[in-house]
């Protein structure tokens, strides 16, 4: 009887293990590096290839890159990684009391392995309050948590929400419906920690049709998804089963929120019946439990802007955000339309972030 | 008034740079023919530096899913928003009057660029 011989015993020789030809059809050959494509790319996709992050949880290659060209590191980290260079540009640049961190990093976004998004959760906390908190008595801090267990996630809030500088509980929007009773565990330990529960689009948001062919689809409807979570928060019930519940909508737009309110108290009236426990008209849970950033603010006639905020019949509702050091930055000195009024300015740069974070004075706005 | 603001050869095609000229922060620019242009070094939408953008080309307009690339290093591209403005004229790429950028004209001297404003 004869034997192929065995890997051991043919390392470094030719063999052939049957007496005849062969074909594997199933073999990977691999590139060093995504830079051995440029050579055969052409613009305008060799410029998109400059901000190339493969194919990850966010499903675009951005056409003109993800940051503030200016905020660029000269060693090439990403730029939002160097806490001098953030402190310069942004927290001395615009003498700012204080800058909410809300990180770039959405293990809560995971759609498997939810143990490990628990265990990265956790591990970001530990790590950013460290790296970042810690050295500046401006920053904020959002509590990361992976709301795919929610127990993991209590466990975390109930962990860090003690902190003197956490005010909130990150939670991304993805494609779940996060006012589900399957998070309201989340919402319960929030209210008991008196911690905000901040929702910003993850990289992983979808659309009514899923993701958009394009990247300007995707960043314009993604509103889409707050909108939603509006509407699913209240209509589920979070604000009547944890009546301290405050929800910040960061970066999902606002000028959508007066119609959205008029339809909700529209289908209120008729279809009441199907959620009894929703015991006002939405549009008051709204004014009273959520809060909106405002970047990227959109700059029409600026008359209209200041009716948009007549139409929320509240000058209570949004908060400044410059989004640093994104693309879309949205510069405290410009961005804000010319027919706000000092006073509504004041409101939005910093009383209305002050009331619903509960945050004390900071020195310098006693001047 | 005028003023020389550096050497013909001081910026190959497709480089920028910031220059004061006079009170005015300007960015030079010299495009892939070889032209120079000026522009006023602010982006009029919420005031970024334009001299920290990208000086470009960029896709014109084409049929539906065609990329068309042209105006190579002729765009420069604002740091921040990314609004696109023709260093020629200063004019943004799409249709708004506000966006539009003072330009200076260039001019060369005896081996040395000129701004005139």
């Amino acid at each position: 009887m004869t034997t192929a011989p065995t890997d051991e015993t043919s390392e470094g020789k030719r063999v052939r293990p049957a007496p005849f030809p062969i074909i594997d059809t199933d073999v990977h050959e691999r590139m060093v590096s995504i830079e051995d494509l440029l050579p055969y790319m052409k613009e305008p996709f060799l410029g998109y290839m400059k901000h190339w992050t493969g194919w990850g949880e966010l499903k675009y290659t951005h056409p003109i890159g993800g940051s503030r060209l200016d905020s660029l590191l000269p060693n090439g980290n990403v730029p939002g990684s160097d806490y001098q260079v953030l402190k310069e540009q942004l927290l001395d640049r615009y003498d700012m009391d204080y800058a909410i961190l809300t990180g770039l990093f959405y293990p809560a976004t995971m759609e498997a392995q939810f143990e490990l998004a628990g265990a990265l959760a956790s591990a970001y906390n530990e790590w950013y309050v460290r790296n970042w908190l810690e050295k500046d008595d401006r920053f904020l801090g959002s509590i990361h948590v992976a709301p795919q267990i929610p127990e993991l996630a209590v466990r975390e809030i109930e962990k860090w929400g003690d902190h003197p500088q956490m005010v909130q509980v990150l939670l991304p929007i993805g494609s779940v419906p996060l006012g589900d009773p399957f998070y309201h565990s989340i919402y319960e330990a929030a209210q008991r920690k008196n911690l905000v529960v901040g929702m910003h689009q993850g990289n992983s948001v979808t659309t009514g049709f899923g993701q958009p062919r394009y990247y300007i689809e995707w960043h314009t409807i993604l509103s889409q998804a707050f909108m939603g979570t509006v509407v699913n928060l209240i209509l589920n019930g979070v604000f009547d089963k944890y009546p301290g519940t405050r929800i910040a909508m960061l970066e999902g737009g606002f000028t959508w929120l007066p119609s959205l309110m008029w339809r909700m108290d529209h289908n209120y009236k008729s279809l009441r019946v199907e959620v009894p426990w929703v015991k006002r008209l939405p549009s008051e849970y709204v004014k009273e439990h959520f809060r909106f950033s405002t970047q990227p603010i959109e700059d029409p006639n600026p008359q209209f802007m200041l009716r948009m905020v007549e139409m929320m019949e509240s000058d209570e509702l949004l908060m400044f955000s410059t989004d640093y050091p994104h693309w879309d930055f949205d510069s405290p000195l410009r961005s804000l339309p010319t027919t706000f009024s000092p006073e509504l300015k004041r409101k939005i740069f910093y009383d209305n972030a002050k009331n619903f974070y509960q945050l004390p004075d900071s020195p310098k706005a006693a001047r | 008034m005028r003023q020389i603001v550096c050497s013909s050869e001081a910026l190959v095609p497709g480089q920028k740079m910031a220059v004061q000229v006079g009170k005015r922060s300007v960015v030079l620019v010299r495009m892939g023919n070889g032209d120079y242009s000026a522009l006023m070094d602010t982006c009029p939408h919420q005031g970024a530096k334009l001299s920290d953008g990208e000086l470009t080309g960029t896709t014109l307009p084409s049929g539906v899913g065609e990329y068309v690339y042209g105006k190579e290093a002729a765009v420069l591209r604002c740091p921040w928003h990314r609004w696109e403005f023709d260093v020629t004229s200063g004019q943004a790429l799409f249709e708004d009057r506000r966006a539009c950028v003072k330009h200076f004209e260039v001019t060369i001297e005896d081996g040395n660029v000129v701004i005139h404003y």
